[in-house]
């Protein structure tokens, strides 16, 4: 991982100062209300807007490339895992006891603001892949 | 219960494979497979459907149980 110049680094504190305090905001908004429904349209609209901009590729970062694709296997396994449970735990209402699907055993987590705040942090966070540039290719313009 | 266990094995099968893909074993990590998929316009539109509804249903319209 390249290193950060200075501005980069403040920059990127400030990002992650920033994006704190959003997600603490957000955790403590009601659900099934305008102000959830914003705090989660704000990075929903401005990742799409950010997806949208980026260049498609074909390619990934040199790292992924290097990987054979044989590491990819026990992800697609874990994959088909999760979603043979979610299709069982559907299929059986949702809220089956025995077989619950995954965002109802995540709501049981829910209920307290700090696991939301983190929730809500790791969201963010995920959205990493849509909006950045691969290494390479911002090293090339 | 046997469901919530099955969650929970595959949350920690999860975080062993990104582990184990971090101290070097054959394995992508799961930030990689993501920037592999996010490189292609279709493979970006899909995970980006699937982050907007991940968000959308655990933060805007959750339901938080009686205990």
């Amino acid at each position: 991982m390249a290193r950060l110049s200075r501005p980069g680094q403040a920059l990127l504190g400030a990002a992650l100062l920033a994006a704190g305090a959003y997600s603490w905001w957000a955790s403590g908004t009601a659900p099934f209300n305008w102000s959830s429904t914003l705090a989660v349209a704000v990075p929903v609209i401005l990742v799409g807007l950010a997806s949208l901009t980026r260049p498609a590729t074909g390619e990934s970062r040199p790292q992924a490339e290097a990987r054979p694709t044989s590491g990819w296997l026990p992800w697609l396994v874990l994959a088909l895992l999760v979603v043979g449970l979610e299709a069982a735990g559907l299929a059986l209402g949702g809220v089956s006891r025995p077989v619950p699907t995954l965002s109802t055993v995540v709501d049981q987590l829910l209920r307290w603001q700090v696991v939301r705040f983190l929730l809500f942090g790791s969201w963010l966070a995920s959205a990493t892949p849509l909006w950045r540039r691969p290494a390479g290719e911002a090293a090339s313009r | 219960m046997i469901g919530t266990a099955a969650w929970t094995f595959l949350a920690l099968l999860g975080v062993v494979l990104e582990l184990a893909a971090r101290r070097g074993a054959r394995l992508s990590r799961l930030g990689s497979l993501g920037s592999k998929l996010a490189g292609r316009r279709i493979g970006r539109l899909a995970l980006y459907l699937l982050w907007a509804f991940v968000g959308w249903h655990l933060f805007a319209r959750y339901t938080v149980p009686p205990l």
